[in-house]
This record gives structure tokens, C-alpha cells and sequence, in this order.
């Protein structure tokens, strides 16, 4: 195909585009499974009014960990705050996630995305990628972590309320 | 491409920017459904390097860029989406040739336009998709498609696929369409069923848990050998208190396998056998791991320069490698790729047989190596063998003698994770690890008679956080082995101002190497803004050339030295 100026003006009015879109997201209803590798819709996972953090990880991801290490050490839920992680290991790791989390004594929820239908339904690009979710709605997302970044999202939580 | 192509492209691409306009003035109006988006762009400016040898002739493309652009629109019961790839003016380094054409004076030119569309339907226990589709069967063994953008893979079927779950314990799906080959589809028609049964209701029991998987996948070629190919999958996993075993079992039909020395092309049936076993409770646990494969290849083509691509075009299933995936600089030197199909040369490769064991435990709060923060600790052990065979030296047909051949890889690590108090935390590892080149070539492009490698790791990483999301970190890094390049080390700086401004500096380097001219550095220094879902970040760096691993699947890229831009965002 011939390039031209126009191919890319396309890319640059598209770049614009996308990062000028902003609003509430839905989080998507895609199916995921439990860490037991039974089937679950994600929309079964959230409780109603309640404020879930979401993490996309993976057990080769460091930072990922080192992010659910420190929110793992935190005590939110007499905030009333959820954590869920959600691993995004495919089949060469997802058998280590179950031991992973029982080896850390992580005490939240985790469930598996193995070929990454949330992730791209989310449309992300690389994890780590953090979501704070209320009533299926995406109100907050970054990605990358950043040590002393979870100390942030208490404040975040507590503005949105 | 065809002029017909060149306008539909135009047109996607018009209606791509009209729901953009309607993201920007309608995200909220629920009633109008809701779109959602991402865009990911990695750009590079080479530059030659006398170091490495890196040289552009003036008509290769130095400055080269990956586009990815996705939207979705929701509403109600249907989804629709679309993806717009541009690899202009050409893709980068390291990319599949099927992104590109040729010009008539032989430059390479990068090609664009909506690469992936789909449609969607869901409603209660029903799911049809026509388009294009993402789907693993099992654990990948038997079929699976995917896309990973690091490593240039979108293997996507284009066609029809339909998922009913005609009770809550019994999910089928079935599907038929033409693979994603660049812009283009395959030749091979692909078509496949998939069942899942969870015995948990019918058992009633608390403590035990069984599912059981089949699946059916065939490829159709025209012309083709044998034109069609089919491959069966057994699957049965069962939980049983803490205690979880998973077994899989692969049997395809003869399909092309290798062409010998003397160029002739072998055909022969594959197989596989996947099995894992875990234990865990709060506080400890392990899994181990057993894999063992022979003609696995599975391609929506038969042609050997297909089977034999680098780029993992066509690729019709997943066989990553089961190791431990190492994210420092000295420990992907030496990385295992998986061997699934036979390889005729001084030292044969006739598949694989091995496995890796994880333990994985967590000395708690206040016990005596615990501390105030208690320590994490990861061991991991995994080994990998040829099958013991021979190769006729008239016939050059293969034979297997025995389930283990030459030993092809070992990595023996531990990983100690340790917060010291508020402010720091610290990781050590060591890694020993063997590395057979004769059988799997070299991984650092040093060609053939490299014979094995056996090297020692040490890595140590410390983060000290001063106040708020400023934070710094270190990691010092080393390998040692009397083989191939000799030593390496690497130094890593990393500072982060907020949560929005880091930066980083990289040095690896080849102290060891005989080659007093090749003692070359990698350095790599780079600068990111993060906010929300967009990331920027820009480095300029040299990058050693070899095997370049994400996710378990391996490619050999080239070294290259210049200026990376990426932006990633969504909404």
C-alpha cells in the first residue's frame, strides 16, 4: 500500500483522538475463570456499591507483585474497600498463580484471564494496570507502578465518595 | 493489494474516526450504547553502530513505527469492533515480512489498514462471533490464538464461532474460518470443537472437584500432502482438597515434520502429554510440572519456509516453554525455547521431555527469619531432554530409542524477597543455569560450536522509598561462565520523581569476552510520564541481538542501536 500524508494524518488525528476520549467505562462483561479454573462472568465478580481496587498481573511481572505486596499489606477492608487480582497468565504460568498466592498468603480474591479476553476487551497495553471499580463502572485506571502509589489510592477513594 | 481493498480500507477507516467523534460527545448516554478504545504506538530511529556492525543501507527505512488502534462499541446484546494496524513507513525490526512489501526499487514499505473487525452476539448461554476471533482450546497444546504485540504475534481466525453452554456444567464451542497471515488470510481452513464438562454438581462432594475437556481441530489445504490434518485433545483435572492434578493428552496426524540435509520433506504424526500436580495452603505451596512433545508444529500452511518462519506466523497452537520466566537483563541470555519438532542436523533435536517444579513460601511476621515483614521466598527447578533417537543416514527418516536424549537446559533458582521496614525492601537471587547450544544453537549469535554453557547468576535489587511515590532503585547483576561470551554484569538505576515523572539508566556489559573488541556496552537510558491509562515513555539504547522471549514464545531479533518512543493509552 502506498504511504502518503495522509496515512499519517490519519495516525495523528487518531493518536489525538484517543488520548482526548475520557469518561466513566464500563468494566467489560467478559467470561474469566476463578482461580479454581471454574468459568465466571466478570460482572459476578464486583459486589453491588461496593469499591473494588482491580489488578491485572502476572507471576512474571515484578512489579505487579511488588504492587499487590503492599496492597495485600494494607488493611482496607475495614474501609470497605475489595481488592481482586486478575492474572493474566497464559498456559505457560497459569498453573503457578494458585501456589504463587497461597506462597505469598495473599488475602484477597484472584481469578484467571489465560487468553487475555479481559485484558483486551479493557483495550491495555502492558501490566501492571490498576482499576477502581463501583457499580461495573470503571471510575479510575492507571498503569505502571510506582512504589508509595498505593498510599494515592485512599485519597482517590476517598474523593470519589 | 487490490484498488477494491484500498477503498474498503478507506471507508473503515472514515467510520474508525466518526466513532471517535461520537466516543468524545457520547461516552456517558448510556442509551446509546458505549464505546471503549485503546491505542498503542512503538517507534524507533536506528542509527548505524560500528560496534555492533549495524549498518542501513540510505534506502532502508530508519525510522520505523508499530500503530495499533482499537475501538469497541457496546450495545445491549451486540459488540462491534475494529483494529487499524500502521507500520509506517515500515514495521520495526524484527517483525514479520508479511507487515511489509517490496517497492519496485526494493525498499521495504510498510502496509496499513484495519487489520481485525468483529461483530458479536450474546445473550443467556449463547455467544456467536463472526469476524475476527481469539480462542484457546484447553491449554493451547491442541489450538490457540492470540496476539501479543511485543512479540508480533496476531494469529486471529477470521470466520464464524458459536459458544452455547446448554447447562451450567457443559460449555461447547465450535468454530470455522482462515487465519490471519499479515493483512491477508492463510490458504488452510481451520475448523474446531471444543467441550468442557465440570462433574462438580453430579460428585457432591465439598472436597473433590472434577472437570473433563475435549477437543477436535482440523486444518484443510488444497494441495496440500495430505489436505487435511487433524489433531485430538483429552483433557481431565481434578481437585481434591488442597491438592489439584491436570492431565492433557495431544494425538495429530501425520503432517509435515522436517526436511533433512538433503532438502526432502518428512512427514510424521505428533503428539504430546501435558500433566501438573499442585499442593498449596496459606503460606506454602508447590506445583510441578511434566511435558513431553513430538511433531507438535501445527500451521495453517504446510510449506517448510512457513513451518520453519522465525516471526511465528501461522502458528496454529501454543507451546510455550516451561521455565521460569526471568525479567532481568543477564538472565535471558541464556533462555530455552521449546523443541516441538524434529531438526536434522550434527546434533538431531527429535522434541522434548521434561519439567519444572515450583516451591513457593512465605516465612510469616515476627517468626525468626520472618521479621517485622515477614520474608517471600520462590525456588524454582526445571530440566528439559531430547528424545533419545537416531536418524538413518540413507533414508535420513528418524527414529525415537528412548524418552531421554541429551540433556537441552536446567535453571536451578531461588528468589529471597525481603521488606526490611517502611522505607526498604530488597531481593537476591541466584540462578544456576546449563545451556545446550550444540542442540539449540546459540543464543547469543555466536553460530555453531559454542558446546554447552553452564553459568552462575547473582542478582541483587533494592528499593528505598523517601517520601510519598519518589522512590528509587537499584540492581546490580551477574553472570559468570567459563563458556561462549565469558562474563556479563548489568547495573540498573531507576528514580522515581512522582507517580507520574521516572527515569532509568541500563548498563550491560560483556567484561568477559575474549574479544577485547566485542567487550561491548548495552547501555539503555530512558525517561516515562505516566497519568491515568496513558503511559509516554522515550529511551535511546543499544540492544544485544538473540532470543527474545515473551510470554514462552522465543524469536532471535537482531542487535540494533537507536531513539524508542512508545505511547500507550485507553478509553
Amino acid at each position: 500500500m502506498r504511504k502518503s500524508a495522509k496515512q499519517y494524518g490519519l495516525i495523528a488525528l487518531l493518536t489525538i483522538s484517543a488520548l482526548l476520549c475520557r469518561g466513566q467505562q464500563l468494566f467489560p462483561d467478559v467470561t474469566i475463570k476463578t482461580i479454581d479454573k471454574q468459568d465466571i462472568q466478570t460482572k459476578n465478580i464486583f459486589h453491588k456499591n461496593e469499591i473494588t481496587i482491580v489488578s491485572l498481573w502476572a507471576t512474571w511481572c515484578t512489579p505487579c507483585q511488588n504492587e499487590l505486596d503492599e496492597l495485600n499489606d494494607k488493611n482496607w477492608k475495614d474501609k470497605g474497600i475489595r481488592i481482586i487480582g486478575i492474572s493474566v497468565d497464559d498456559a505457560r504460568s497459569v498453573d503457578r498463580v494458585k501456589p504463587l498466592v497461597n506462597g505469598k498468603s495473599w488475602d484477597f480474591d484472584v481469578f484467571l484471564d489465560p487468553n487475555n479476553d479481559l485484558k483486551r476487551a479493557l483495550n491495555i497495553g502492558p501490566i501492571p494496570y490498576l482499576a477502581i471499580v463501583k457499580d461495573n463502572k470503571i471510575v479510575y485506571q492507571k498503569t505502571s507502578y510506582v512504589p508509595g502509589s498505593e498510599d494515592d489510592l485512599l485519597k482517590i477513594i476517598q474523593n470519589l465518595k | 493489494m487490490t484498488t477494491k481493498n484500498q477503498y474498503m480500507n478507506k471507508l473503515k477507516t472514515i467510520l474508525i474516526i466518526v466513532l471517535i467523534t461520537k466516543t468524545a460527545l457520547a461516552q456517558n448516554q448510556n442509551n446509546n450504547g458505549t464505546i471503549s478504545g485503546g491505542y498503542e504506538s512503538y517507534s524507533e530511529w536506528y542509527q548505524n553502530d560500528p560496534k555492533t556492525g549495524i549498518s542501513f543501507s540510505p534506502s532502508d527505512p530508519r525510522f520505523r513505527s508499530n500503530n495499533y488502534f482499537k475501538i469497541d462499541y457496546l450495545l445491549n446484546h451486540f459488540k462491534v469492533g475494529a483494529q487499524y494496524e500502521a507500520y509506517l513507513p515500515a514495521p520495526l525490526l524484527g517483525y514479520s515480512t508479511k507487515l511489509q512489501e517490496i517497492s519496485p526499487s526494493g525498499i521495504p514499505v510498510g502496509d496499513n489498514g484495519i487489520a481485525t473487525y468483529y461483530g458479536n452476539f450474546t445473550i443467556d448461554q449463547l455467544d456467536i462471533t463472526a469476524g475476527y476471533f481469539y480462542e484457546q482450546f484447553g491449554s493451547g497444546l491442541v489450538f490457540r490464538t492470540w496476539e501479543d504485540r511485543q512479540l508480533g504475534i496476531n494469529n486471529a481466525i477470521k470466520g464464524l464461532r458459536i459458544k452455547v453452554k446448554p447447562t451450567e456444567d457443559l460449555a461447547i464451542t465450535a468454530l470455522s474460518g482462515y487465519q490471519r497471515v499479515g493483512f491477508e488470510t492463510s490458504n488452510g481452513e481451520m475448523n474446531g470443537i471444543n467441550s468442557e464438562l465440570n462433574l462438580g454438581d453430579l460428585l457432591n462432594s465439598s472436597d473433590l472437584g472434577i472437570r473433563l475437556g475435549g477437543s477436535y481441530v482440523s486444518r484443510y489445504l488444497s494441495g496440500a500432502t495430505t489436505s487435511t490434518i487433524n489433531a485430538y485433545s483429552g483433557r481431565v483435572n481434578v481437585d481434591y482438597a488442597r491438592l489439584n492434578l491436570g492431565a492433557e493428552y495431544i494425538m495429530k496426524d501425520p503432517d509435515f515434520s522436517y526436511q533433512d540435509l538433503n532438502g526432502n520433506s518428512h512427514h510424521n504424526p505428533g503428539s504430546a502429554i501435558l500433566a501438573n500436580l499442585t499442593y498449596s495452603k496459606k503460606g506454602l505451596a508447590l506445583t510441578a510440572q511434566y511435558r513431553r512433545l513430538q511433531n507438535m508444529g501445527f500451521y495453517s500452511d504446510t510449506d517448510p519456509l512457513v513451518v520453519k518462519n522465525t516471526y511465528n506466523d501461522q502458528v496454529l497452537n501454543y507451546l510455550p516453554s516451561l521455565t521460569k520466566q526471568h525479567d532481568y537483563n543477564v538472565t535471558n541470555l541464556y533462555r530455552y525455547a521449546t523443541q516441538a519438532r524434529v531438526i536434522d542436523q550434527q546434533s538431531p533435536v527429535f522434541g522434548e521431555n521434561g519439567g519444572q517444579i515450583d516451591v513457593f513460601f512465605n516465612l510469616p511476621r515476627w517468626s525468626f527469619f520472618g521479621g517485622k515483614f515477614g520474608t517471600k521466598i520462590a525456588l524454582n527447578y526445571a530440566v528439559w531432554y531430547n528424545l533419545a533417537g537416531t536418524i538413518d543416514p540413507t533414508t535420513r527418516d528418524y527414529k525415537i530409542s528412548g524418552e531421554f536424549g541429551d540433556k537441552y537446559f536446567q535453571d536451578a533458582s531461588i528468589e529471597i524477597k525481603k521488606k526490611w521496614n517502611d522505607k526498604w525492601s530488597s531481593v537476591f537471587s541466584y540462578i544456576n543455569t546449563f545451556y545446550n547450544a550444540d542442540a539449540l544453537g546459540s543464543p547469543t549469535g555466536q553460530g555453531a560450536g559454542v558446546g554447552t554453557i553452564s553459568a552462575n547468576i547473582f542478582v541483587f535489587e533494592s528499593t528505598h522509598k523517601w517520601f510519598g511515590t519518589k522512590s528509587s532503585r537499584i540492581i546490580l547483576e551477574h553472570l559468570a561462565t567459563p563458556d561462549d561470551l565469558k562474563n556479563w554484569e548489568a547495573i540498573t538505576l531507576e528514580h522515581n520523581f512522582n507517580s507520574h515523572y521516572s527515569m532509568y539508566a541500563i548498563d550491560l556489559y560483556n567484561y568477559g569476552n575474549p574479544d577485547i573488541s566485542q567487550r561491548i556496552h548495552y547501555y539503555n537510558i530512558g525517561a516515562s510520564y505516566s497519568r491515568g491509562a496513558t503511559r509516554f515513555a522515550v529511551s535511546y539504547g543499544r540492544q544485544r541481538g538473540g532470543l527474545f522471549c515473551s510470554g514462552g514464545v522465543c524469536r532471535y531479533i537482531q542487535p540494533n542501536t537507536g531513539l524508542n518512543f512508545s505511547l500507550v493509552t485507553s478509553f
